[in-house]
């Protein structure tokens, strides 16, 4: 499908472009002026989704459903916060509730049951005009290192990374503009660096955890995966909020994370951590590294700095934390029906019943120790950069250990202690294969990574579609 | 599992192996090994780093976003 009309819509927008590779704020514009109504663009998405199904994003999509909403949707509409994602169809992990549909978490028993009720997520979404197409792929219970169905859209012989599979798969093949995924490690993020997105996680405690099957309650952040990062700004003003439903969700001002950008913006200061450019694979560092000299050439005042405490001991410190919670999430069910559980969740689930209570309580003594030396860090700069991941999206019969989805080290610090931080491609190397940066922020300081990011991102350009 | 700072990680690895294959049986410890191995090394590193009975209490919720609101 081919637009003239939109040539009047937004900046990014040409008469020789289809409606699939538009961000998001984009069709929203369009749609509010009537050049383009809900229902064609979903047409559009859903035969982008036939065109492209070797990628294998989905577990389920309710096409029928869809249509129905976008039938009911007005042809015009007034262009405001309040609906801010008026006609945008959104693919969530399958992880995450949406009433009438399945939440499989890749778990046989749960895989044909509709659940009855919205997550704090999906209700959020729903009352920002989005139409919620269905449930992309996710690793069991966001937990597994066994290979996902979902293909990298940028080389089929590697994956897109797990937990999120299928979000940052999807978004990257145009197959949807925004995609919703989960971090309890690195589960959002290196999937959309393997995938060339763009990935945001908010804040721990930004946007409601209700209604989302747990995997560690102190780590389980929601988050977006989008192509740019005013698409992440724009779906974090749907879904961020405080919930009362959600023991862990924060007290919070409502932000316009998109008015932020502009708010924020200023060449920023960095500091580029260097614990995480000496671990990374030569290929990754050597990139990370030519990304980090553009933004210096477009101004950017750089510093080296460290992490307060061994890499290690923030890797122990999430992995006990992680691995304690864990297990007190699955025992019961373990021991009912573990012949569904899939050979890496079993193995962890075994491992993590043998852990003494004493270890568990002595790691989470190190996370108050360890926070205020880690905010520390973030008092001279706007925001920390790093590479997303050690490594680059890891083969499909890759066999290594603990890492066959590739390597989740890189997100630990940031997630174990709720920081916000964003991902975005810098370019395409070897085997066509994206690079990627993060940039982190200090705690609740999501508009700052946001403007950060949307500024790296006009140094960067954007990627082309995988695809064609 | 005995917990001390003086253990090797090879100790806490056999020694949570010998628990296991008490609870899980033989074949199920083999396919756990990357999880024991990995198992073993976090939990030998925190225990590097012990903690005085007045320092600090475990973190809650609140913290994540009480600590820097800006």
């Amino acid at each position: 499908m081919s637009l003239t009309a939109l040539q009047t819509v937004g900046t990014r927008v040409s008469a020789d472009m289809n409606v699939y590779d538009l961000d998001a704020s984009d069709v929203v514009g369009a749609l509010s002026l009537g050049e383009l109504s809900p229902l064609e663009y979903l047409e559009g998405l859903l035969e982008r989704i036939r065109a492209t199904g070797e990628v294998e994003a989905w577990e389920f999509v309710d096409a029928e459903g869809a249509r129905k909403t976008a039938e009911k949707l007005p042809l015009t509409h007034v262009r405001a916060p309040s609906r801010c994602l008026f006609g945008i169809p959104i693919g969530l992990k399958d992880v995450i509730h949406v009433a009438g549909q399945p939440t499989s978490a890749n778990y046989d028993p749960y895989r044909h049951r509709a659940v009855d009720e919205d997550s704090g997520v999906a209700e959020k979404l729903r009352g920002a005009g989005a139409i919620l197409l269905g449930k992309t792929v996710a690793a069991q219970f966001a937990w597994s290192q066994d290979a996902p169905k979902t293909r990298n859209p940028w080389n089929p012989l590697h994956t897109p990374g797990a937990s999120t599979s299928g979000s940052p798969a999807a978004v990257a093949a145009r197959q949807i503009p925004i995609g919703i995924g989960t971090q309890t490690t690195s589960s959002l993020l290196r999937p959309a660096a393997y995938c060339g997105v763009v990935g945001f996680k908010p804040s721990y405690g930004r946007v409601s955890c209700y209604g989302i099957l747990p995997t560690s309650w102190s780590s389980d952040h929601p988050g977006v995966v989008t192509r740019s990062v005013g698409d992440a700004a724009l779906a974090l003003n749907a879904i961020a909020g405080y919930d009362s439903r959600d023991p862990h969700s924060a007290p919070q001002t409502p932000l316009d994370f998109v008015s932020g950008l502009r708010r924020e913006r200023a060449v920023p200061r960095l500091g580029r951590v260097v614990d995480l450019f000496d671990r990374a694979k030569p290929e990754v560092r050597d990139a990370a590294d030519a990304a980090v000299a553009r933004l210096a050439d477009a101004g950017a005042e750089i510093d080296d700095v460290e992490l307060p405490m061994s890499m290690d001991l923030f890797l122990a410190v999430h992995w006990v934390v992680h691995n304690g919670e864990s297990a007190a999430i699955h025992f019961d069910q373990f021991a009912r029906e573990e012949d569904h559980y899939f050979p890496t969740v079993r193995a962890n689930v075994q491992t993590s019943e043998l852990l003494p209570a004493a270890l568990y309580v002595h790691a989470r003594r190190w996370k108050r120790r360890l926070r205020p030396m880690l905010e520390s860090v973030f008092e001279h700069y706007d925001a920390l950069i790093a590479p997303t991941s050690s490594d680059k999206a890891p083969r499909v019969d890759n066999s290594e250990g603990s890492h066959r989805m590739g390597d989740p080290s890189f997100q630990v610090p940031w997630t174990c202690f709720g920081l916000p931080n964003l991902t975005l491609p810098t370019g395409i190397g070897r085997d066509n294969l994206p690079d990627a940066l993060q940039v982190i922020g200090g705690s609740m300081a999501d508009a700052r990574v946001l403007a950060v990011g949307q500024w790296c991102e006009e140094v960067f350009g954007r990627l082309p579609s995988p695809l064609n | 599992m005995k917990l001390s700072g003086e253990l090797t990680v090879d100790e806490i690895y056999a020694s949570l192996a010998r628990d296991a294959t008490d609870t899980w049986g033989a074949a199920r410890t083999a396919e756990m090994e990357h999880a024991l191995r990995g198992a073993a090394k976090n939990t030998w590193t925190l225990l590097q780093f012990p903690l005085s009975m007045l320092e600090d209490e475990p973190d809650s919720a609140a913290d994540s976003w009480n600590s820097g609101q800006r």
